[in-house]
């Protein structure tokens, strides 16, 4: 995606290039403007042109150094982001340093902006590992009732094998995430501040 | 529970007294129209040409009569149903919490005849005010974010007003849009508790409804990273539970039918809220719970 030269006033993203393709001096200014083209959060479409430019997270907020080996290196600045989507871009930048150090994350979620009521998902592999649990139980209630509520009893079965294959489907997602999981916190870590929110909670 | 005012037994003692007099009637009435009817057609009743029950000038009085009697007596079942009505909307009022009756919910047993004694139980039980609580605050998110997707898709200049206000809150306002994504967590969860409560009552339906619940969820997981397959998952959810809130309504109105009517009767303020926003019947309204 090209950048502009004209500055523009929302979302957009200020390129001072320092640096060519080859390495040469070459400072310039670029300008994109980000507009929302996906059902995902406007920070994600932001990083549809940032990601290529391999962004890093400098000491000021919303400021990024960068280095495209197609386009140069310099920084990249944030102008005119709300702040919800300028701390959302922050937080992806990092992310984006940490699945270049362990690797893309499987099984990776939408970062939906709008919808998240509607669909159950967690980055969280252990989440998945307690509901398989619980919905076990369930199961295994279900098949231990079923002998003694008499006509009833095809019902328990089927539900209990039923939701018993959900568990197996819960522990699988589980088993696939948690590696990536737990080295990403490691990786975040060594950072050092606070983790972030895609690595935290549910 | 002590109830203020007339006593809903003593008085449908009363009408059952009033009722069985009423039947006394019926016989008395029944017995002047055959007189009327034998005097009009002696053949009719295999009496002689010219044998009189009743004088010539007193049938048509009889008759009269008759029709006097079936109407006082029309009129008097119909008091005495009024006076049952004002029984069962005495029994409501006195029946219903302060709080509960703000909020259009009446405690009253499963056949909405009687009246149990109150326990403490039945003032204040955390689990299912929290079941209630995570089940309306997420119908209400959901329906928020649905209207928004809409909105997005149909209407997008209202869609980007609400947006720019929406990203103008202060920080708190992007936690509070984090929050959402707890929301299918927190409802899984009362599906689980529910799907408890199902097997221990060995409640079929329910055991049906709530493990069916609990596999979607499951299904919308694996399929949420492809977007489009959480999406249709997500929508399955939403039929799923608002097919078994379909079926659950009609058979409330099958089985109470004139609970629509008393319940506006007793909470009128209640018709211009349900009538500007119809999913709130489900949530504060006669088909709650």
């Amino acid at each position: 995606m090209p950048a502009d030269t004209a500055p523009v006033s929302d979302n957009t993203i200020r390129l001072s290039q320092e640096l060519d393709a080859a390495g040469r001096p070459a400072p310039a200014e670029f300008f994109y403007q980000v507009h929302h083209t996906t059902a995902n959060t406007l920070g994600s479409d932001a990083m549809i042109f940032l990601a290529p430019l391999n962004p890093r997270e400098t000491a000021t907020p919303g400021v990024f150094t960068y280095t495209d080996p197609q386009r140069g290196s310099g920084t990249a600045r944030l102008e005119g982001f709300s702040l919800i989507d300028a701390q959302r871009i922050q937080e992806l930048v990092r992310m984006q340093a940490i699945e270049a150090a362990v690797g893309p994350e499987p099984l990776k979620n939408p970062d939906l902006e709008l919808g998240n009521a509607l669909v159950l998902r967690s980055n969280n592999p252990w989440f998945f590992l307690v509901f398989g649990l619980i919905v076990l139980g369930f199961a295994i209630w279900l098949l231990s009732a079923a002998a003694g509520v008499g006509d009833k009893g095809a019902v328990y079965t089927t539900m209990g094998i039923i939701l018993g294959a959900g568990s197996i489907v819960l522990f699988v997602i589980a088993a696939i995430r948690a590696p990536w999981w737990r080295k990403a916190r490691a990786e975040a870590r060594k950072d050092g501040g606070p983790l972030p929110p895609d690595l935290t909670g549910l | 529970m002590t109830k203020i005012g007339l006593s809903p037994e003593t008085v449908r003692g009363h009408a059952t007294s009033i009722e069985n007099q009423l039947g006394l009637l019926d016989h008395a009435q029944q017995s002047l129209q055959t007189a009327g009817l034998m005097s009009a057609n002696p053949l009719n009743y295999l009496l002689s040409p010219g044998a009189l029950v009743l004088s010539p000038w007193s049938i048509t009085q009889t008759s009269m009569a008759n029709v006097e009697i079936a109407l006082a007596r029309a009129s008097a079942r119909e008091l005495v149903q009024k006076l049952l009505y004002e029984v069962g909307a005495q029994e409501f009022a006195s029946s219903a919490l302060d709080g509960s009756y703000e909020t259009g919910y009446a405690w009253r047993t499963d056949d909405a005849k009687k009246i149990p004694d109150l326990e403490p139980g039945d003032l204040f039980n955390p689990l299912n005010f929290a079941k209630n609580l995570v089940d309306n605050v997420s119908t209400l998110y959901g329906l928020g974010e649905t209207a928004l997707l809409a909105a997005k898709r149909w209407a997008e200049p209202v869609f980007n007003d609400f947006k720019a206000w929406w990203k103008a809150l202060p920080p708190w306002a992007g936690k509070l849009s984090k929050f959402g994504k707890a929301i299918p967590i927190l409802g899984s969860a009362v599906s689980l508790i529910d799907l408890g409560i199902a097997i221990s009552e060995g409640d079929v339906p329910g055991i049906i409804q709530h493990g069916g619940s609990i596999v979607i969820d499951i299904v919308t997981a694996a399929l949420a990273p492809t977007l489009v397959g959480g999406l249709i998952g997500a929508g399955v959810g939403i039929l799923w539970d608002a097919g078994w809130e379909i079926a659950d309504d009609v058979q409330v109105m099958i089985e109470n039918p004139t609970a629509m009517y008393e319940y506006y009767q007793e909470v009128p303020w209640m018709a211009p809220i349900h009538a500007l926003a119809p999913i709130t019947v489900e949530i504060w309204g006669p088909l709650a719970g």
